[in-house]
């Protein structure tokens, strides 16, 4: 059975008293890396949040293959990293993983297996077994991303993942999403363009005022991403593409 | 379900793992356990001088109260009383007669019985009860008009009325004696131990919610497959079930100390011996009450904890939590509502921080409430309310945790 996978966002809105964050977004997102760019209060973690199903749109759906982004099947399909997230100070790195796995529905067995796979993978394994609250920041992040990937899931939301990582990290980073985006839906939102430059054929979006001001395949032929980013925030009035 | 247990098991690790948790249950369990016996510490002092200890004083007088072991307070009994206070100069019974040596000598071993003739006759002097004569049936029917005036104060119904008079004629008379100090102890303690735990209850699961807002874990929480219901219900077990678990470990804790301490004896000693429940017709023990009232502690615990669970959802604010189940609580200490009004009355008598006043207005009022056509009796009708109750909180928790969303920061 061929599995269709596709994230459909219809003319989504969100409205706070006066303030539009969102504004009529419509996307269709399919297997891949897309990458959302924009200024802080573009309207990134607002679309993510209610993306994730933690926020309400004021108007609008979301869907992932059909399932409403309300519905526990949906979350079921998600991995999500939102942008300063917490933990439990005197959890160790893997009882959280293995706590997240059970929120997630994954079985204490599979939780085992995959909390150790993943430890391994974001350079943990050492770290295991000590408090969160011994951690650097770099540590954290790197658990946050661990999470995220615990129930393999088919729609991915980080928000701002590379926050707080050294280079040598990043780069990982960037090497482990474009794998992930060969079988999910990867939305990563940053502020730090060459996260998305560097990742061969992703989809670039950006946001400016609540609003798309772009959508579109980047495979980095034609100019430099950071040039181009910035002159869309220049130029006033930018049509939507 | 498997799922639901994981989780149940590390919410109850969350909250054991919480600061203010280990803090607030060394502090209750000392307190309590530390304060439940405490009057036995230290000396007796008269006139400066150290008189006895009020270990050795509790030993005495238990020791004198085993001897009438089983013995009814009949006229055999009274008249025994009273010829063994007669032993008292006369010139001392209007002053500090206790601590002569006839007191000592002849009249301590029967203060127990003393106290109760006293009570229900009313006398105000030793001298007053001594120039009475003895008559069992006069006691008893003084007894019962004393009764017939409690239900009045009580603003009872025809019905009520009837209901109370038919059980009054299923308690044996006349009264048989045990010594039943641990069980009294037990009963008399209640109050300010559900007074703690309720307290407890509030401190340990104010932010049980509230926390991973604060932390910012509410929005991997939320977006996880089981975080927007099983984890609601896994979170509310963990926090009463928690709650309740540290009352029972205490209660058990406490009996054993008490029953220790005072002894075991004396389950069967009829409830209405004692002055402050002397009205009360209900033909049960005061080792029965005392596993009703341990167990209705138990319930306002945890109508508490489902009470707190709401509120920790509803104001999103863990102090602000804190500061309304205090409020309630501490009201309830102060502040009454006069039986005549009696609806109102009726159901201030039924909330948590009231109900262990163990006086008419609390959880041995004599006010009925009629169910499916049957009276209940408050201590028989509130674990159905706070059942009720609790539930309805939980619903409303419910209803608020769905509706919460991630935004600001």
């Amino acid at each position: 059975m061929v599995i269709m996978m596709e994230l459909t966002i219809d003319r989504v809105s969100k409205q706070y008293k006066n303030k539009i964050a969102v504004d009529r977004v419509s996307l269709r997102l399919t297997k891949g890396i897309h990458g959302l760019l924009g200024a802080n209060g573009a309207g990134k973690t607002t679309l993510m949040r209610m993306i994730c199903g933690i926020l309400k749109p004021t108007g609008g759906t979301i869907t992932l293959d059909g399932l409403d982004v309300q519905t526990e099947e949906y979350r079921a399909r998600l991995g999500y990293l939102p942008q300063d997230f917490g933990y439990y100070p005197d959890f160790t790195g893997y009882d959280f993983l293995l706590y997240m796995a059970a929120l997630k529905g994954l079985r204490r067995t599979d939780a085992k297996f995959r909390a150790k796979e993943l430890l391994q993978l974001v350079a943990l394994e050492d770290a295991a077994k000590k408090k969160i609250k011994t951690y650097s920041g770099g540590m954290k992040q790197r658990l946050g991303i661990a999470q995220a990937l615990l129930n393999r899931p088919d729609l991915l939301v980080l928000d701002e993942p590379t926050a707080g990582l050294d280079p040598k990290e990043r780069v990982r980073f960037r090497n482990l999403i474009e794998e992930l985006g060969e079988n999910s839906i990867v939305l990563l939102s940053t502020h730090i363009v060459s996260d998305i430059e560097h990742i061969a054929d992703s989809d670039v979006i950006m946001m400016k005022a609540g609003g798309l001001i772009y959508h579109d395949r980047w495979d980095g032929s034609h100019e430099d991403l950071e040039a181009f980013y910035l002159k869309q925030f220049e130029e006033e009035g930018q049509e939507v593409s | 379900m498997r799922e639901f247990g994981i989780l149940y098991r590390y919410e109850l690790k969350k909250i054991m793992q919480r600061k203010i948790v280990k803090i607030a249950t060394v502090i209750v369990f000392a307190l309590i356990l530390g304060t439940v016996c405490a009057e036995l510490s230290g000396n007796y002092y008269v006139d400066g001088k150290v008189y006895d200890t009020h270990y050795h004083m509790m030993k005495t007088d238990r020791e004198y109260a085993r001897k009438l072991n089983g013995r009814k307070i009949n006229q055999d009994l009274i008249m025994e009383m009273q010829d063994a206070y007669r032993h008292i100069p006369e010139n001392e019974r209007e002053g500090r007669y206790s601590l002569t040596e006839e007191y000592q000598d002849w009249a301590r071993p029967y203060s127990q019985i003393y106290q109760f003739v006293n009570m229900v006759m009313e006398k105000k002097t030793l001298s007053d009860l001594l120039a009475w004569k003895a008559d069992e049936n006069e006691l008893y029917e003084n007894l019962g008009r004393r009764i017939e005036e409690e239900r009045e104060d009580a603003f009872l119904t025809e019905e009520e009325k009837a209901f109370w008079r038919e059980k009054e004629e299923q308690t044996e008379k006349p009264y048989t004696f045990y010594y039943a100090e641990g069980y009294w102890k037990l009963l008399y303690s209640s109050y300010g131990i559900c007074y703690v735990l309720l307290l407890y209850a509030a401190v340990c699961l104010a932010d049980l919610y509230t926390r991973e807002h604060s932390l910012r874990t509410d929005q991997l929480l939320l977006s996880s497959r089981l975080g927007k219901r099983q984890l609601y219900w896994a979170k509310a077990l963990a926090g009463m079930s928690f709650a309740g678990m540290a009352s029972l470990i205490l209660i058990a804790l406490v009996m054993f100390e008490v029953l220790f301490i005072y002894g075991t004896d004396g389950f069967q000693m009829a409830l209405q011996y004692a002055g402050a429940f002397f009205y009360y017709s209900e033909p049960v023990s005061v080792g029965t009450t005392v596993i009703i009232v341990y167990a209705l502690i138990l319930a306002a615990v945890l109508v508490t904890g489902a009470f707190v669970v709401m509120l920790s959802e509803l104001l999103q604010n863990g102090t602000a939590v804190l500061a309304v189940v205090f409020g309630m609580v501490s009201v309830t200490m102060f502040f009454n509502i006069p039986p005549q009004m009696r609806l109102a009355s009726q159901l201030y008598a039924y909330l948590p921080g009231k109900l262990l006043s163990l006086n008419m207005g609390g959880a041995f009022s004599l006010r009925l409430v009629r169910v499916f056509g049957r009276y209940l009796t408050t201590w028989q009708f509130v674990p159905l309310l706070y059942l009720l109750s609790g539930a309805a909180f939980l619903l409303i928790g419910k209803w608020a945790y769905g509706r919460y969303q991630v935004s600001g920061r």
